[in-house]
């Protein structure tokens, strides 16, 4: 699989990354080499089966995104954490809110 | 054999080969005090090591070439300068720059010896001294240091080091004219670089190192890069602030930063 880091504006092919081991909301990972600290404002992040070559110009959707193919168990357990200690807040900003109110 | 254990003679050589003439018109000759001198190769009027420390001025507004290069008559181009500088250099050489505009770069090429060779410009307005051409250090095993200017070059990287075998110190450099296609500073084959309180936008990368190159980045500042740092095969080291882009860092083969 092959990451790519795309100009959100010109869809150019900014980087790519072959062999991807690991995905980030701002990384990419591979065997040889790595991305990190994309401007998510700039650019976006794709993980795809196609050869991609730096310059080219792309069509973000055309292609179809793998990122979660290339997420280790690990990963996948550690943003479910995440999703979890997110929710886990908002429930007791809730109760917090219901005990003033009562 | 008679000159092992120590260095050959010219005269051992010379029982080595067919044409011993051939031998005693190419070797490298040395003064009592152990300074080279004219082997009848080529016929320069530059000196080829320095016997001093060496400072000249340049001043692209009121210098002359025909000047000798002093504060109160300064050379006219950065080149004049450079071309006086011996190929070996065991003192500080200065060449101040005075504010203005320079329709030129520098090139440091080919210098050895336990010296010198700074190129200051206005360390407190680095902006005040712009170059139109790239400041170009290669095959060069002494210590260079820049301080103080701007390059607007955009037809290759605006700083680069190839086969620096010494040291590079870049010190308030400024180079953020937009190029796509090409680096603020790229670095190959070059073990000692430093890159310190510069600032570096709008270029393909900010810092670019490869071939075994290792770079130390601290302080320096920029934006709107496509890759702030990238390495291939090489190293950077980092500290403090580093010029920003779409993507902050990229490394590949081997390369670090860290």
């Amino acid at each position: 699989m092959t990451g790519i880091i795309y100009e959100l504006k010109s869809n150019k092919v900014l980087l790519v990354v072959s062999n991807v081991t690991e995905v980030g909301s701002d990384y990419l990972i591979g065997k040889d080499a790595s991305a990190k600290g994309v401007d998510l404002t700039k650019a976006g992040i794709m993980v795809v089966e196609e050869n991609v070559k730096e310059g080219e110009i792309i069509d973000p959707l055309k292609l179809v995104d793998k990122k979660e193919e290339v997420k280790s168990p690990l990963q996948k357990a550690l943003e479910r954490i995440t999703v979890l200690e997110s929710e886990l807040a908002k429930v007791k900003t809730d109760v917090s809110t219901l005990k003033t109110a009562k | 054999m008679k000159f092992l254990g120590s260095r050959p003679q010219h005269e051992d050589l010379k029982l080595l080969v067919e044409d011993p003439d051939a031998v005693e018109n190419n070797l490298a000759k040395f003064d009592s005090s152990g300074n080279p001198v004219d082997s009848g190769i080529a016929s320069n009027t530059v000196p080829k090591a320095t016997t001093a420390n060496l400072t000249f001025y340049v001043n692209p507004s009121t210098g002359s070439d025909e000047n000798p290069g002093t504060s109160g008559s300064p050379f006219k181009t950065i080149a004049k300068a450079i071309s006086l500088i011996p190929k070996i250099v065991n003192h500080n050489v200065t060449i101040n720059l005075a504010d203005g505009s320079y329709s030129e770069g520098i090139t440091l090429t080919g210098y050895m010896g336990g010296g010198i060779i700074t190129i200051a410009g206005n360390a407190a307005n680095p902006e005040n001294v712009v170059l139109s051409g790239l400041v170009r250090i290669e095959h060069s095993a002494i210590y260079h240091y820049i301080l103080g200017l701007e390059t607007t070059y955009t037809g290759a990287a605006g700083i680069y080091c190839v086969r620096v075998y010494g040291m590079a110190r870049f010190e308030k450099i400024i180079c953020d004219t937009s190029s796509v296609d090409y680096a603020g500073f790229e670095i190959l084959y070059s073990p000692v670089v430093i890159i310190v309180s510069s600032t570096i936008s709008n270029r393909k990368q900010g810092i670019y190192g490869n071939n075994n190159s290792h770079i130390y980045s601290a302080a320096n500042g920029g934006s709107n890069n496509t890759v702030g740092l990238q390495v291939f095969t090489s190293v950077i080291m980092k500290a403090s602030t580093q010029p920003g882009g779409t993507t902050a860092e990229s490394a590949a083969n081997g390369g670090v930063i860290r």
